[in-house]
């Protein structure tokens, strides 16, 4: 025992050398983590913050366009897009197959892209969410589908030409769409977080999410079962009269509020291709692309439609009277010597009467009524040919309206220094151009007591917090009240016994002007085919409503305002009065 | 009378000594049983939070997966503690050549019927359990028959054949065959803890250290030999040299533990184990104690495993005979050797091996293993003497 109890002393050295050195060595570790997680912390833990930060953009709800009813034009859903990862796809051909069969998509195409070399390629994009899972279902290596806004218009074309549309990526490429885009989009959020190398978010993680903003919502001045009637009307006009188009806008006198904006041939925003199925074998494809929006962009000369601004100046100059007698109208009138010795329209300053007539004396209220071009330039050599120019301007022609659109036209006014006859020209709508909505606005003023309103689309814009953006619009006396009832008196002699005859509209006094306007050809010179306008107000004591059509080279047999647009406005026009229930005229 | 009275005294005065042995003995037994304690609970909170996202991934709901397999090795643990606690350790001296033998088989049956996972085969799968591995036991083993041959041998020590013969002869085998699996973390562990035994028997000095310089000439080569070594000494020099691959781990422990910093982000606040880390659970936990605990939580599990290694002397020191100090030191060795070996592989000081921090990492053999030898280690300390002043 007692030798076992006298241990040499060596071993307990020894082990307290192992002892030594353990506990060195743990020191050494001790040394080596403050190192770490002291020295190096703040490098190493912000490396480490590196590679899970990531950071995503969060698209925000587009918002949604409303008519003046509160019914939706245009909204955002959820829909699946569907795509596919060529390195996995195991049978291609079987794929593309199958996918082209549901879907309806290409399958060659679908083929090639399913061979490529790249990892990632559309199948089809923003289907419906039944179709998709039927193509998930069917467990195809390689085919994925994530979710995805897709833009959807429930009115179909009917509102085509005011929506406009959004590319597949959501934005806005034309209309409302385009005009309010900024707003409509709304903020994109972010969200930074920490995630794992698969992508699970670290949920201790900082994580900092800021929601997107959702877009406006976008009410709308037009009413959509107005809308739908004007557009058919358009669309039959088209069939009846074998225009290349047919435009129509219906302006709230009062407000400006542009309450139908249509065209023919429409165009569905969902698949933004043209609804026509003439242009299934159009020539020229471009003429079949009813995107642009004439009554917005495009200008035609508008005849007739012109000589009420002529007459209104000259009233409310005082030059004229209604009752006053123009000596000796002719119906042929030389403004340049011999200038219609060559029989031929063309050459400037000589000036025809659409029909021919004897030289006989006119009251300015026959003149308007009987749409003579000689009577009209007559009444206009009352006034000073600056005075007339500033009428014109006042009316809004040569600038635009300020609606709310893209690319508005700015319409053509041409008083060089050096034209003699420019005036003249301009007196009864030749050699400037309008867009139909500047016409209509003209004509809304003299409805409006001559009051002169910007015609607009928005209403209101309301974001989700309830912030309102209103509509801007200006206001300008164009004329007296006094010189508008006259006007309007004279615009409803046409429709009751003038060239508007066609415009009528049972149980209500309708006042307008035909316009009928030789088109240009591409060698400058007049061609048979013209553009034919009606543009008119109703009821004609108390305007609501201004409603103009254009008719875009309607058969000659339909070649003048009265014959293919007036029909087409009574259509229309009594829709609106309909729609808005204005009580018809009790003296009729 | 005077005889009487000096006997009577002798008996007081041994009877006293006895006592206060017993409260030295007791004392050394407590901080045993609470540093293993502290360490295996630590180790269940943070096998918790380190393994859950993996166990969602890998059962589909079950964020506990791991932590209840761990339960199961606590609860072997603690059995193999307790009854290793109560069994004399003399036994160990008759049981050490069979089980040394037993434990050769098993290494053999691995060779021939053994689990590969990994590059590695090393388990053998046992029915109704989880697989076992059988350089576990060895570790053990080892221990006991180095123990016992050097202890039959001291006299002879200091003859080299009588003295390396033994050593050579049960080291190269068991060498030999976890070599082969391979399992190199592992075999370093086994050769300190026979470093330490033949440290603390009577084998001179001289012999001791030339050993000491096989082992490291052997090692050298070793670490070097081989494709799969070699590419971890690479990621060991430079992990920098390839961030996403070789270098990978230890860089994303270095982010664990940096992004701990002083105080740590909190338990249950890893990011790491969100997929960065492999083996967060496992042999990489050190950089989730230190991510979420922080340089305070690292060092104070460095501390423990100090202390426990100053324990595990002290119950050496005061072994009653040579071959329960032998195999005293040769535990806390084998068990500090480990820690020291798995933190060093995270903090990039050494090679990492793929082996275990020991009570702490998830791995309930490993788990059972270590609380068992700390059994034997508790009833060493039971059984502890007085040395000399």
């Amino acid at each position: 025992m007692a030798s076992i109890k006298k241990r040499p002393s060596s071993s307990t050295v020894r082990l307290g050398l192992i002892v030594f050195i353990v506990v060195a060595a743990w020191i050494g570790m001790g040394y080596r983590l403050f190192d770490i997680q002291v020295v190096k912390a703040e490098e190493l833990a912000e490396q480490g913050l590196n590679q899970r930060l990531e950071t995503r953009e969060m698209a925000p709800q587009r918002g949604k366009i409303y008519d003046r009813n509160g019914d939706l034009l245009a909204l955002t859903v959820e829909s699946q897009s569907l795509f596919a990862d060529p390195s996995q796809v195991s049978e291609p051909l079987w794929v593309a197959q199958q996918i082209g069969t549901l879907l309806g998509v290409d399958s060659d195409s679908l083929f090639e892209r399913l061979t490529s070399d790249k990892r990632f390629v559309w199948i089809k994009r923003q289907v419906d969410g039944v179709l998709a899972e039927q193509v998930l279902d069917l467990e195809m290596d390689g085919v994925y589908s994530l979710p995805e806004p897709k833009r959807v218009y429930p009115a179909g074309p009917v509102a085509a030409h005011v929506t406009g549309f959004v590319n597949i990526d959501g934005d806005g490429q034309e209309g409302m769409e385009l005009v309010y885009d900024t707003q409509l989009r709304g903020v994109p959020g972010t969200a930074v977080y920490e995630r794992s190398p698969n992508g699970i978010v670290i949920l201790q993680g900082d994580n900092n999410i800021v929601p997107a903003d959702p877009g406006m919502d976008l009410n709308t001045t037009i009413d959509l079962p107005l809308q739908y009637q004007a557009q058919q009307s358009c669309v039959d006009a088209v069939d009846r009269t074998g225009a290349d188009s047919c435009w129509a806008v219906v302006l709230s006198v009062e407000t400006g509020e542009i309450l139908a904006m249509v065209g023919a041939p429409v165009f569905d925003p969902q698949t933004r291709q043209t609804v026509d199925p003439r242009c299934d074998d159009a020539e020229d494809p471009a003429t079949c692309r009813a995107f642009s929006n004439f009554v917005v962009r495009g200008i035609f000369e508008p005849g007739s439609t012109q000589k009420m601004i002529t007459v209104a100046a000259a009233l409310e100059e005082g030059k004229v009277q209604v009752g006053t007698t123009i000596p000796e109208v002719a119906d042929e009138l030389e403004l340049l010597e011999d200038a219609c010795r060559s029989g031929d329209d063309d050459v400037h300053g000589c000036y025809r009467d659409f029909h021919e007539h004897e030289t006989q004396d006119m009251t300015v209220a026959e003149i308007f009524t009987r749409s003579s071009n000689i009577g009209t330039i007559r009444v206009a050599e009352t006034l000073d040919q600056d005075v007339l120019v500033d009428y014109i301007e006042a009316f809004g022609l040569g600038s635009r309206t300020g609606v709310d659109y893209t690319v508005e036209a700015e319409g053509l006014l041409r008083f060089d220094a050096g034209c003699q006859t420019c005036w003249a020209s301009a007196a009864i709508g030749y050699s400037v151009a309008a867009s139909p909505l500047q016409m209509a606005a003209a004509y809304a003023a003299i409805g409006n007591d001559g009051v002169w309103t910007t015609p607009h689309i928005m209403s209101t814009m309301v974001d989700p917090n309830g912030n309102t953006e209103v509509a801007g619009i200006e206001t300008k006396q164009v004329v007296s009240i006094g010189t508008s009832i006259l006007v309007r008196e004279l615009l409803a002699s046409v429709v009751e016994e003038g060239t508007g005859t066609n415009a009528a509209v049972d149980g209500y006094r309708v006042g307008g002007k035909t316009g009928t306007a030789n088109k240009l050809g591409p060698d400058g010179r007049y061609t048979e085919e013209t553009r034919a306008s009606f543009v008119g107000m109703a009821p004609i004591d108390d305007p609501q409503v201004v409603v103009a059509v254009v008719i875009d080279s309607p058969d000659f047999d339909y070649r003048t305002g009265g014959l293919s647009a007036a029909p087409v406005f009574s259509e229309i026009m009594e829709q609106a009065l309909h729609r808005f229930g204005v009580s018809p005229d009790v003296n009729r | 009378m005077t005889a009487n009275i000096t006997s009577l005294s002798k008996v007081r005065n041994a009877a006293r000594e006895k006592i206060a042995r017993q409260q030295v003995n007791d004392r050394t037994t407590t901080i045993l049983l609470v540093l293993v304690v502290v360490l295996v609970v630590v180790g269940l909170g943070v096998t918790m939070s380190a393994s859950s996202a993996v166990a969602i991934r890998d059962t589909g709901s079950d964020q506990y997966h791991f932590v209840k397999r761990q339960l199961i090795g606590v609860g072997l643990g603690t059995l193999a503690l307790l009854v290793a606690s109560r069994v004399p350790y003399k036994w160990y001296r008759k049981l050490a050549l069979p089980a040394f033998l037993l434990t050769v088989g098993l290494l053999v049956a691995v060779e021939f019927v053994g689990i590969t996972e990994g590059g590695a085969t090393r388990w053998l799968s046992v029915p109704g359990l989880t697989s076992f591995q059988p350089s576990e036991l060895a570790k053990v083993t080892v221990v006991f028959v180095l123990a016992f041959l050097l202890e039959r041998k001291h006299k002879l020590l200091t003859r080299f054949g009588h003295f390396v013969v033994p050593v050579a002869a049960t080291l190269g085998v068991v060498g030999l065959l976890i070599i082969r699996q391979p399992d190199l973390g592992t075999l370093i562990i086994i050769a300190a803890a026979a470093m330490a035994v033949i440290l603390a028997s009577d084998t001179p000095m001289k012999f001791v250290l030339l050993l000491g310089l096989i082992a490291v000439l052997a090692a050298t080569v070793l670490a070097f030999d081989g494709n799969y070594r070699e590419t971890r000494i690479d990621a060991f020099l430079n992990p920098y040299a390839d961030p996403s691959g070789d270098g990978y781990q230890v860089i994303q422990g270095y982010y664990a533990l940096g992004n701990g910093g002083v105080f740590g982000v909190g338990l249950g606040a890893s990011r790491a184990r969100w997929f960065y880390l492999p083996n967060a659970h496992t042999d990489f936990i050190f950089a989730i104690i230190g991510e979420e605990t922080g340089l305070i939580g690292g060092l104070t599990v460095i501390s423990l495993f100090i202390a426990l290694a100053i324990a595990g002397f002290v119950v050496a020191a005061r072994a009653p005979d040579r071959f329960g100090r032998m195999v005293a030191a040769g535990i806390t060795v084998w068990l500090s050797f480990q820690a020291l070996v798995n933190i060093g592989g995270v903090l990039g000081v050494i090679p990492i091996t793929g082996i275990a921090l020991p009570f702490v990492s998830f791995g309930s053999t490993a788990l059972a293993v270590s609380m068992g030898a700390v059994g034997i280690l508790v009833n060493i300390a039971q059984s502890g003497v007085d040395r000399e002043r």
